[in-house]
């Protein structure tokens, strides 16, 4: 009999949300349909035209291709505004009859404006939004907006494919390498500034293999510092940045001498060493040491590389790296902005000085005598 | 094994955001550091159960029973506010990680409905239930540290040098303070059957507990570095989004969120057992049938009405709960330790001393 | 009966009547037990041929061996001489002797015990004036041959099963535990059927207080009839409010014979073709007889996958609705895209769909079982095919849903043990029902009862979840999931308390 009235009254609770009680149903985690749903995959922050300190939100579905009997689909781009990012994505659940999931964005674009602004703001409201996640990939557009490229990329299969495309390139070609929301809000936090790949719309040529008008590259990298836009490195800038931070191996350089045939090299290896210097007890300068080995990936018009052009084309090699370090250093120097870490890197390497590299290094990074020394090594053919 | 699995929902909610802010990079040497005092207190603690069989009657051999009775008694509240704070707080994460448009007392009713259904059970049905929920969490952890250690920034960890023992010590009170309220357990030692070994064993569990501890905040640290660490509410979860292998599986969060709740199970469990046993121990053997529901009506209305949003309940938890836990776990059982050794030697002084009356013709 | 029915009528126990047949011991007295039975049959022999000396012999037909009867009772009884020179209770105690040639023969004193020795196979011998019979056992050995086991087919092992006579299920745990220390204790359950159950343990290895609680709660049992297994397991089992099965059986005498070994009390039950193994835990129902067959590595795998398959029927169903309902993120994008395409026009919810194809699921197996095998197999396999094709292609449910749900279903196959898997659909069904209120956390509570649930029982003071838990220290949970080399076993389960722990040097 106990067993029948706890069956009883437990049959009871779980069937309270059927009866149409709304508090029981309210009580509960709200559910929908999935054949109800538009998946997001690319999400795109500028600032409204016309109206500073109101947000334009773009999102972004991958295209869908049929197979058997489904039907294929297009991307959907949907675009709202609003104050904040939290009510232009409340604001667009209004657009259809179906629910705009968010919880697939792997790819957050930021507009060169809204980057010049900040984007602290939108990186905290992915930190604590449940469907937004911080491992999505940020990029920053030069000299445009990411709604734009949004709405280009629709009729070329949809933004996320191509940036999903981008970001897998990164180590094969001259892709800026990807970072995720939560690495660079974690630099910005931790190092007050931090680098972001950057994007650029160009318009489509033959041969590229873009179906519309335009088409999305990489551009280097975007320097943040303070949370807002600062600058941009440009390519030497970017070269440089891999080299420093490790992500150049995949890279293709090229070489032409008269005495030479036109070479292409591939970047296998980047092996930097910092060792801080100190003057009773002040920070007096940085050593950067780097060793750039290569492989010859193409040669054309030899037919073997002999010893004075293995020679050359490590020196070029040096000379080439050297002068992307520099540009790199200078930038950082000059903006004040520790992108590169090297403040972290050099109480790795020297960790007894610890305690004067975090009081000393803020203050002086600007203005410290940065020694660089670049090796290079072209190991084989 | 029910204090490792009840101890990892209040380790994972503080450990490495509280740390951090004082400790920085270094904050996962906190776990090391947090050995002696975790051997200190299971030491006290264990010798006190040994001689008495529970925390309970060892306060009431030191204290003597009315003194020892209103000691319990102390203990009993703080357990029945942990039980709402812990109760609140697993409410609160289940709506941020997900559930937002859900209301917090369905989560917390469900819950404590399972907590009381095994409440008035034998402590060896719900000690049972702890070892299955130990595997699974273990596992589970176990995953998550993997991908995180493996995919983590040195810098956001390193270096760590000797100018970081003082703020490393000083974040030490974080884990200890936290994670101190498992002398609870220490009433339920009189249901423990003694086995040649125990005090290894003990010793072997803290070792790992530690362990976990230290890796814990390691893998989270190097996920996320110091300062995001310390916004965020929950790190661990944060960390957990993060886990997957790329074409087989993403985004587990929610499992082990979900997951997550045996370890609240086992925490609140703990607290019922122990509030059952020390009831038992101040109004009698009848009424430890009824502390059980008594106490989940309370920590269920508690949980609701002391804590109406999260910031008091954070705040309570933060600030209030491990010092709380911290004076109940030092010393207090330290002054029982004491006393009880002082009373001993006391009675062998007397015993041998009638023993010599005895040889000598005295008394 | 019920909430709005007639009260329940209370009917009082009836006490059993001692002695059950209170008649004194004669002819007559058996004939008035037996009237209106065609079986029961009696005839008048001479002793020694002295016509004056006759003796009364009583059967029943069907149950006696004719020539049994006839060639070791009657014709001795009939031939030797010195027979008729003795009175009738010196020739009562010549035959008991041995000048009848029979093998087992019993003075028996009481009609209870005349009456169910004729029923169990035996001619009681009545001499005239003597207050006490002769019983003879020459019952017929009309039994099935001894056959394969139908449900759990050996790969590589011995091909005896179980058969109903539980004397010839002795003799095959017999002849693999040659010791002399095994024990078989009858006893006698069933007012009407009177069957004969056997508990069977080792002396000096097996827990004596097992064997005591098994003895005490077999003598327990007040029934009618012991026909069916419900009718002991439901008795002895130490709590019957669960879908899980606490005792394990098998039809195998190896299997039986190396549970008995290992140190747990095995009960054989006089028509029907299994053995119980006592206490049952959880671990038990994930093993086979091959195990031990197979090399220990092979074995392991086997039973990582057995576990794995048990997680997989319990939860897919649930993390599926959990999955696609709550929690979109957990699924691949490009998984969650063709789950939407394949849904689309599908007039029903995810949850309903799941448990629509559960109910069918199971009504195909049901149906399965009921037709004759012959057509049977063919039936199920057009009934899926047939049915799951055409509702995909009705847009009735998805492709993915009858995959998830064909999927639980096979995984559920997996379980050596019918009793537990039919457990595991139950509460499939409910942790469905959870993750459809509450996704991950509704799945995550239906794990938690179930693991409480599972940690509340116990079958003879033994934890269910032994070794997963209540290992007493010891770290043994990963023995149950992996085999280990059998060299390495030197040990028996610390969970059965065994009076002698070491199985080998």
């Amino acid at each position: 009999m106990r067993v029948k009235k706890s069956a009883v009254l437990l049959l009871c609770a779980a069937l309270l949300p059927l009866s149409g009680c709304s508090r029981a149903e309210a009580a509960l985690p709200y559910a929908h349909e999935i054949e109800d749903t538009v998946l997001m995959g690319a999400l795109g922050v500028d600032l409204k035209e016309g109206a500073p300190g109101r947000v334009a939100v773009t999102v972004s579905s991958g295209g869908r291709s049929g197979a058997g009997d489904s039907p294929g689909q297009s991307p959907v781009v949907l675009s709202a505004q609003a104050e904040t990012v939290s009510a232009a994505c409340a604001e667009m659940q209004t657009f259809g009859s179906d629910f705009v999931f968010f919880g697939d964005v792997e790819h957050v674009l930021v507009g060169e404006e809204q980057a010049l602004t900040g984007v602290m703001s939108l990186l905290g409201h992915m930190a604590r939004d449940p469907e937004l996640r911080l491992e999505a990939r940020l990029w920053v557009i030069k000299d445009g907006r990411a709604g734009d490229i949004l709405f280009d990329a629709a009729s070329d299969g949809g933004a996320p494919d191509r940036l999903t495309a981008l970001e897998t390139d990164a180590e094969l070609a001259a892709s800026p390498a990807p970072r995720t929301a939560r690495e660079v809000l974690s630099d910005l936090l931790d190092n007050g500034c931090a680098l972001l790949p950057a994007l650029e719309r160009r318009p489509a040529r033959t041969g590229d293999g873009a179906e519309g008008e335009y088409t999305v590259a990489g551009a280097g990298y975007a320097i943040l510092r303070n949370g807002a836009l600062a600058g941009w490195t440009g390519e030497e800038g970017a070269l440089g940045a891999d080299l420093l931070t490790g992500d150049a191996p995949g890279r293709i350089l090229e070489f032409a001498a008269p005495s030479l045939a036109q070479t292409a090299l591939r970047l296998t290896e980047v092996k930097t060493e910092l060792t801080p210097s100190f003057t009773d007890g002040v920070l007096a300068g940085l050593a950067v040491t780097c060793r750039i080995e290569a492989q010859v990936a193409e040669l054309r018009g030899a037919d073997g590389l002999s010893e004075e052009g293995r020679i050359w084309l490590e020196e070029r090699l040096a000379q080439t790296g050297e002068a992307a370090i520099h540009t790199a250093l200078d930038l950082a120097q000059t903006l004040d902005a520790d992108y590169l870490h090297l403040g972290r890197k050099a109480a790795l390497a020297a960790p007894w000085r610890k305690a004067e590299l975090e009081t000393q290094w803020k203050a002086g990074f600007a203005a410290l005598p940065i020694s660089l020394t670049v090796t290079g090594q072209v190991a084989r053919m | 094994m029910i204090l490792f699995t009840a101890l990892l929902s209040p380790a994972v909610r503080a450990l490495p955001g509280w740390t951090v802010g004082t400790a920085g990079e270094s904050a996962w040497l906190t776990g090391i550091l947090a050995f002696p005092p975790f051997l200190l207190l299971g030491w006290m603690v264990f010798s006190l159960c040994r001689r008495s069989g529970g925390l309970a009657q060892a306060y009431q051999d030191a204290f003597g029973p009315l003194a020892g009775k209103v000691v319990i008694v102390i203990y009993l509240s703080w357990a029945l506010f942990l039980l709402c704070a812990e109760g609140r707080l697993y409410a609160e994460r289940m709506l941020s990680a997900g559930y937002r448009s859900a209301a917090p007392w369905v989560f917390l009713l469900v819950l404590l409905g399972v907590v009381l259904w095994m409440g008035r059970r034998k402590l060896g049905a719900f000690a049972r239930a702890a070892e299955i929920c130990y595997l699974v969490l273990a596992l589970t952890l176990g995953l998550v540290l993997l991908f995180s250690i493996l995919d983590m920034s040195p810098e956001h960890v390193l270096p760590v040098w000797i100018t970081d023992v003082p703020a490393v010590t000083a974040a030490t009170l974080v884990p200890v303070g936290v994670l101190s309220c498992g002398v609870f357990g220490g009433f339920l030692g009189g249901n423990v059957t003694r086995r040649s070994g125990d005090a290894e064993r003990g010793l072997l569990w803290l070792l790992a507990g530690c362990g976990v501890l230290t890796l814990l905040q390691f893998g989270v640290l190097g996920q996320l570095g110091p300062a995001l660490c310390g916004r965020m509410d929950i790190p661990f979860f944060e960390v957990a989004r993060g886990v997957g292998v790329d074409g087989a599986f993403q985004r587990v969060e929610s499992v082990v969120v979900a997951l997550w709740v045996l370890s609240d199970f086992a925490m609140l469990g703990l607290l019922v057992f122990a509030i059952r046993k020390g009831a038992g121990a101040v109004l009698g053997p009848r009424w430890e049938h009824w502390a059980a529901p008594v106490a989940v009506i309370v920590a269920f209305l508690g949980g609701l009405t002391l804590f109406p949003d999260d910031f008091s309940v954070e705040k309570v938890s933060s600030a209030w709960v491990p010092w709380g836990n911290l004076i109940l776990a030092f010393p207090v059982p330290a002054l029982a330790l004491i006393v009880t050794n002082v009373k001993g030697r006391k009675k062998t002084d007397t015993s041998c001393g009638e023993k010599r009356g005895k040889d000598t013709g005295y008394g | 009966m019920g909430f709005f029915g007639r009260k329940k009528v209370e009917v009082p126990p009836h006490p059993r009547r001692e002695p059950r047949i209170d008649l004194p011991l004669t002819v007559e007295s058996v004939r008035q037990v037996f009237a209106d039975c065609v079986d029961f049959s009696e005839r008048e022999a001479a002793l020694g041929g002295d016509p004056d000396k006759l003796v009364t012999l009583c059967y029943i037909s069907g149950m006696v061996k004719m020539e049994r009867a006839s060639d070791y009772v009657l014709r001795p009884l009939a031939q030797d001489t010195v027979l008729s020179g003795c009175g009738m209770a010196q020739a009562m105690e010549r035959i008991r002797k041995g000048a009848l040639y029979n093998l087992g023969v019993e003075k028996r004193a009481t009609m209870d015990e005349a009456v169910f020795d004729m029923i169990g196979g035996n001619c009681i011998l009545f001499f005239p004036g003597e207050k006490e019979v002769l019983s003879f056992n020459v019952g017929t050995e009309e039994k099935r041959s001894i056959s394969d086991p139908e449900n759990e087919p050996p790969l590589k092992g011995p091909r005896d099963s179980f058969v109903e006579s539980v004397r010839t299920n002795t003799s095959l745990l017999r002849r693999r535990v040659r010791t002399p220390d095994l024990r078989i204790r009858e006893l006698l359950v069933g007012r009407q059927t009177v069957t004969p159950v056997d508990i069977v343990w080792i002396e000096g290895i097996t827990n004596p207080e097992t064997v005591r609680a098994v003895e005490r709660r077999v003598a327990e049992i007040d029934i009618d009839a012991l026909i069916a297994t419900g009718n002991l397991e439901e008795y002895i089992a130490d709590d019957i409010h669960t879908a899980f099965p606490t005792l394990a059986y098998t039809e195998r005498p190896d299997r039986f014979s190396a549970g008995v070994v290992e140190g747990r009390v095995g009960l054989l039950i006089d028509g029907l073709p299994l053995g119980w193994l006592l206490p049952g835990t959880l671990s038990q129902f994930f093993k086979t007889p091959q195990d031990k067959s197979q090399g220990w590595m092979a074995a392991s795998a086997l039973m990582v996958l057995r576990y794995l398959c048990m997680l997989i029927t319990l939860f897919l169903p649930a993390v599926y609705i959990a999955a696609v309902t709550f929690h979109l993120e957990m699924l691949p994008t490009e998984l969650a895209l063709s789950i939407i395409a394949a849904k689309q026009d599908v007039p029903f919810t995810t949850v309903f769909e799941v448990l629509l194809m559960l109910v069918a699921f199971e009504i195909i197996q049901e149906a399965g079982l009921r037709l004759p095998s012959s057509i049977g197999q063919t039936v199920s396999i057009l009934g899926g095919l047939v049915v799951g094709s055409a509702a995909v292609e009705a847009r009735i449910v998805s492709p993915a849903v009858l995959i998830v749900v064909a999927v639980a279903g096979i995984a559920g196959y997996t379980m050596p043990s019918q009793d537990f898997a039919g457990a595991l659909r139950i509460w499939r069904f409910g942790l469905a029902a959870l993750a459809s209120l509450a996704g991950m956390f509704g799945a995550a509570i239906g794990a938690l009862l179930l693991i409480c649930h599972l940690a509340s029982l116990e079958s003879f003071g033994v934890a269910y979840l032994t070794p997963f838990a209540a290992n007493d220290g010891e770290q043994v949970e990963g023995h149950a999931v992996i085999r280990q080399p059998l060299p390495s076993v030197k040990l028996r389960e610390t969970a059965l308390k065994t009076q002698n722990r070491r199985n080998q040097r």
